[in-house]
């Protein structure tokens, strides 16, 4: 802990705390809660949460490309089936006061652009409405897009997991890989702030970062994970891909965070049935997620359609999601009727 | 001032400087405290249980077709014949080829 991280811990409320940005350490095996203050609502917009278009496509390509555990910037990528994963994240304070966030920034640079141009998110980044990138990890459907926001404000401050590998820095710091077509013009000029997994980051009071140093294919390790407390509701997890696992993330809250006991939801990619297959130990799964009562559940991306029909059927809150997404340019092979996932243009308020 | 006020102004001051000392070490006690919470979450991990169940490390076992992991344990000379998943990957896992 540094000493000014140190002092500033020193008989501050978390409110006072939370404000200054500080770190508070993860409180695992001793006997206090980080207290992460509280927020009055949060609105999630989805921008995208197509990061591929075809999964049949998508595990061709890492599979011809040396399978999993390749480097994810020498993949020859079918650029064709790219999209991305990226969602506006507002905060209302316990005062009313609103902040923006901008989490994720997708993979395509092209239709980065469209969504961000759809949703006036280029006009917050350029005005700086939206001052701060949270990067969940550092997969290329949630990074690679890193132009489509720096060209609107290169000094943007982004909070990152500190799992990173030089590739990543080069391509933020301007740079392109053109086997994999990852390119980025724009050089990032403003503050990167990353994340450890020993302590969980006041963002503003109500919003904190976790992040969790686990495995993940294509040579990727960490995710943050974004918690926050809703005055009254209880705790959200906000989630890129969750590779942590949502239980784990539950449990993580319960354990360490002020009002962890009371789960209210989450939002974002849950990582499950994520090629659409299915195997009954997933069942499992959605009666863990039942043990935690939670109020809310808005699920997208790598969550799978056939894991959240399940857990709709089982009598999870499972937020339905509009026909929206069927205006975007292009539209996910794995869509269904059945709109359990929060899918392109929806949003969700906790 | 006479030699009474005199006492008495050099008492209260007496007070106050060891109410600021005791404060002082109260903060310093408090701080220390968490600091030795943050050594003690160093040897916490999600990865000390990750590999104990389907339930911990489902987001990574079960979410991909298992041809991933039999592709990635071929490369690196894992057996995977009559295995369950969660050995293989934790296998792939200890011998450095995941992250």
């Amino acid at each position: 802990m540094k000493r000014r991280t140190f002092l500033k811990c020193l008989g501050t409320s978390a409110a006072a705390a939370t404000a200054a940005g500080v770190v508070f350490p993860t409180a695992v095996g001793a006997q206090s809660k980080s207290d992460i203050g509280a927020c009055r609502s949060i609105k999630v917009t989805v921008l995208s949460e197509t990061s591929w278009f075809n999964n049949d496509v998508f595990k061709k390509d890492i599979t011809d490309g040396g399978g999993a555990s390749t480097n994810q910037y020498t993949v020859p990528w079918n650029r064709e089936n790219s999209g991305g994963y990226s969602a506006l994240i507002e905060v209302e304070a316990l005062d009313g006061s609103r902040r923006k966030f901008l989490m994720d920034t997708g993979w395509n640079n092209d239709w980065m652009d469209y969504v961000f141009q759809r949703h006036g998110i280029d006009k917050m980044l350029a005005s700086g409405e939206i001052d701060t990138l949270l990067l969940s990890h550092w997969h290329l459907d949630h990074y690679w897009g890193i132009e489509s926001t720096l060209k609107h404000n290169p000094k943007i401050k982004i909070i990152a997991p500190n799992t990173h590998y030089p590739e990543d820095l080069q391509l933020l710091k301007g740079a392109e890989f053109k086997v994999a077509g990852a390119k980025n013009t724009v050089p990032h000029q403003g503050e990167l702030l990353l994340v450890d997994d020993k302590t969980i980051h006041a963002v503003v009071p109500g919003l904190a970062i976790k992040q969790f140093d686990v495995p993940i294919l294509l040579r990727v390790r960490g995710e943050n994970v974004i918690y926050a407390n809703i005055q009254g509701k209880g705790i959200v997890t906000i989630t890129g891909c969750c590779h942590p696992g949502l239980l784990t993330l539950y449990n993580f809250a319960k354990r360490n965070i002020v009002g962890g006991d009371q789960t209210y939801g989450c939002y974002g990619g849950l990582h499950l049935s994520l090629f659409e297959n299915w195997d009954p130990k997933f069942d499992d799964i959605i009666k863990g997620a039942q043990s935690f009562k939670p109020e809310k559940m808005g699920c997208n991306h790598c969550t799978g359609w056939a894991w959240a029909e399940k857990a709709a059927q089982s009598g999870l809150p499972i937020v339905k999601g509009t026909d929206t997404y069927k205006s975007y340019p292009k539209i996910s092979s794995v869509a269904r009727g059945s709109n359990v996932f929060l899918t392109n243009g929806d949003t969700v308020i906790f | 001032m006479n030699r009474r006020t005199f006492f008495q102004a050099g008492e209260r001051q007496a007070i106050d400087a060891v109410a600021a000392c005791v404060e002082e070490v109260a903060q310093l006690r408090k701080g220390l405290t968490a600091v030795a919470q943050e050594v003690l979450a160093v040897g916490d991990s999600v990865m000390d249980s990750f590999f104990d169940s389907y339930e911990e490390s489902y987001s990574l076992t079960l979410a991909y077709p298992r041809e991933f992991f039999e592709q990635m344990a071929r490369a690196a000379g894992i057996h995977c014949d009559e295995r369950e998943t969660l050995d293989i990957v934790r296998d792939l896992y200890r011998a450095g080829k995941l992250g």
